[in-house]
């Protein structure tokens, strides 16, 4: 299976106009297309064939909205549109230990305290909006932990007060389609514990979080193992780690 | 508003424009609109409907805080809407471990067009015609469609599904397409 094939030629980029149309590329393919269409004529002069079907197949199929869900999707408004919310996070605090590990990580934490105090929750409702993993993010300890390798480095979002730790928009390199990535917990004594495999999207990124214990944990390392796999071990091939202070 | 579509691709595009520079009200122009049929989209794939229901909230607010990632110029704003209701629904179950896409969906015809959950908001002739029209496709292109559109799979998805190589499986919906706005235009006129 190939999902790069689209950044090969014109000509690829111009057989992808039906996926476009009909809401079938990924995120990252989406992207690629419609920078396509900057310079693209006849691929615009396709998609204007096809608006009518887009059009009507988008309005379809309509779901009942609960009125509930209908005013909280019409108070979306109530947060600040981003050229405002830009200048408000300027003035609102970082959240504390977050040390100087991470700019990633800062900002989203800085994001996260900052949909809070402008009242996302008035509009999402309880957690289930915000990810676990970018819950994890929004914890005031929360740190962050390089896992570095011979060939990437990611970052890891640790909290110790949640025990839990997570990967927020993180991307790994290219695996072969039988093998996945593992984390693992290397604690102060004794073996390392499996946390799980590490599930990737078509663009080899993550947003995931783990059940870990932190106060007692040396480092975390990340291995490459038989997908679907649950190992007892790591294999020898643990190609990221990074060490506690 | 064109005819028969609640809105058309010029209006849906003017409207974001609004939303890109703040515009309370052409959000809650859109919204009103569409927040019905972003709501199915996303209940396609995840079938835990307190789940869809937040999930459709996040599609909207990305609607309010995304609109200036939409290329107004040039791209098309339900092929925008749809990708952004696909990718946050799956991103959705992916992180949560609850990958509740239809199992078997190709089980195509026109019946996987019927859905008990889902209001039928549009007049039944509008409905009636898309299914005509979409019966009038050729079954290879039919099911492409049907599975991208209405299951939320990407082309390499349904390439998958199918065991079909990709560049026939684009070429597919490319066609299908084209034949299939030409069949509701013929419809639309007459």
């Amino acid at each position: 299976m190939s999902t790069d094939n689209y950044s090969e030629t014109d000509d690829s980029m111009h057989s992808l106009t039906g996926a476009y149309m009909a809401g079938a590329l990924s995120t990252a393919q989406f992207e690629l297309y419609e920078a396509h269409l900057e310079t693209c004529d006849s691929c615009i002069a396709e998609i204007n064939e096809m608006e009518l079907a887009a059009e009507k197949l988008f309005f379809h199929h309509a779901a009942s909205v609960p009125e509930e869900l209908m005013a909280k999707v019409l108070a979306v408004p109530d947060r600040p549109h981003p050229s405002s919310a830009a200048q408000s996070a300027m003035v609102l605090p970082t959240p504390k230990s977050m040390g100087s590990k991470s700019a990633r990580l800062r900002l989203f934490a800085l994001a996260a305290a900052f949909i809070v105090i402008v009242g996302f929750g008035l509009v999402v409702n309880q957690s289930r909006t915000l990810s676990r993993a970018e819950q994890v993010a929004a914890m005031n300890d929360a740190e962050s932990l390089d896992l570095t390798g011979e060939d990437f480095s990611i970052e890891l979002v640790i909290s110790e007060s949640s025990s839990s730790v997570a990967f927020i928009d993180q991307e790994f390199s290219a695996l072969e389609s039988d093998k996945a990535y593992a984390l693992w917990r290397i604690p102060v004594e004794g073996v390392p514990e499996f946390l799980g495999l590490i599930r990737l999207n078509d663009d080899r990124k993550t947003d995931q979080a783990f059940d870990a214990s932190v106060a007692d944990a040396a480092a975390f390392a990340v291995s490459i193992e038989e997908a679907e796999a649950s190992p007892q071990a790591p294999s020898d091939q643990v190609i990221l780690v990074g060490q506690l202070s | 508003m064109s005819g028969l579509n609640p809105m058309s691709s010029a209006r849906a595009r003017d409207l974001l424009i609004g939303i890109a520079g703040g515009d309370r009200t052409a959000f809650d122009i859109f919204a009103r609109e569409v927040t019905p049929f972003v709501h199915a989209r996303v209940s396609r794939i995840i079938w835990d409907q307190a789940a869809a229901e937040d999930v459709t909230q996040v599609v909207m607010l990305k609607v309010w805080t995304g609109a200036n990632r939409f290329n107004s110029g040039r791209g098309n704003a339900f092929a925008w809407l749809t990708t952004m209701c696909r990718n946050t629904a799956i991103d959705h179950c992916r992180v949560e471990q609850r990958h509740q896409r239809i199992s078997d969906a190709a089980k195509e015809s026109a019946e996987v067009l019927d859905d008990n959950v889902l209001d039928e908001t549009l007049a039944a002739a509008e409905r009636r015609e898309v299914r005509i029209a979409l019966a009038s496709l050729n079954s290879s292109q039919r099911d492409a469609i049907q599975l991208a559109y209405f299951e939320g799979l990407t082309y390499v998805e349904v390439a998958e599904r199918l065991g079909e190589p990709e560049g026939t499986v684009k070429a597919r919906i490319r066609r299908g397409m084209i034949q299939l706005s030409r069949l509701l235009g013929e419809t639309h006129v007459n």
